[in-house]
């Protein structure tokens, strides 16, 4: 994925929060980053032990695989975060539910964070089919 | 003998021309009904991404036009988030 893409995919899912039915849009984009997201750490953790049988088990190697697991940890929570966002907002629940900018920058933050993921993940591993789409099978 | 030749499978790049083609025809009548200004920057934007990552355009054309998540796929999201936040999983 390159820097272009990566910033034009959080600028075309913004756009469409904003322009389609916000939750369904929301929570499909949700949906889409989050497999996206998934898709990517299995196919770094099959890389990882993959290498780690051809080199064995080296201090870089290890220090790699913390590394990504941070970027994991921090994406996970980010996905999370925003998922009860859009479900707040969705039930209207009490008066200090989200507003539909704060769960659009939530989104957009989520968007941004996984597709830098991905990108990181390509970038050590040659290898970008992460199966991202649950509604529409990757060519 | 038969002279009749079996049809050629398509490639890799007709398919995905297919599939950009098949979002098209959902994501262009779709931007018409948008905002002028809005949406010929989004068109714009949109055209950008058929070309580097034909993967996301045709899922955003699937965002477009299906029908809200299902229950499963609803939870599927905050599994993979709790999987994410526990990445040794991966690695078990």
């Amino acid at each position: 994925m390159n820097k272009k893409v990566k910033y034009l995919i959080p600028l075309v899912a913004l756009a469409l929060i904003g322009c389609a039915g916000f939750v369904n849009t929301a929570k499909k984009t949700l949906s889409v980053s989050s497999t996206l997201a998934d898709g990517a750490m299995q196919t770094y953790a099959a890389d990882w032990k993959d290498r780690t049988n051809r080199l064995g088990d080296t201090p870089a190697l290890e220090s790699e695989r913390s590394n990504i697991m941070v970027c994991s940890r921090k994406v996970g929570a980010g996905i999370a975060l925003a998922n009860k966002a859009v479900d707040d907002y969705s039930a209207a629940a009490g008066t200090n539910a989200p507003n539909k900018v704060v769960v659009n920058a939530l989104i957009t933050t989520v968007v941004s964070d996984v597709g830098g993921f991905a990108a990181y993940i390509t970038a050590l591993t040659g290898k970008t089919n992460f199966n991202a789409s649950p509604f529409s099978p990757l060519p | 003998m038969s002279n009749e030749t079996s049809p050629t499978p398509p490639n890799t790049g007709q398919v995905i021309a297919q599939d950009i083609a098949a979002a098209d025809a959902i994501i262009t009548p779709w931007i018409t009904t948008l905002n002028p200004a809005i949406g010929s920057a989004l068109h714009l934007a949109l055209k950008l991404l058929s070309v580097a990552e034909p993967a996301v355009y045709t899922a955003i054309a699937s965002l477009i036009q299906g029908t809200p998540l299902t229950p499963e796929q609803d939870a599927a999201i905050k599994a993979a988030a709790t999987k994410l936040q526990n990445p040794e999983q991966y690695f078990a």
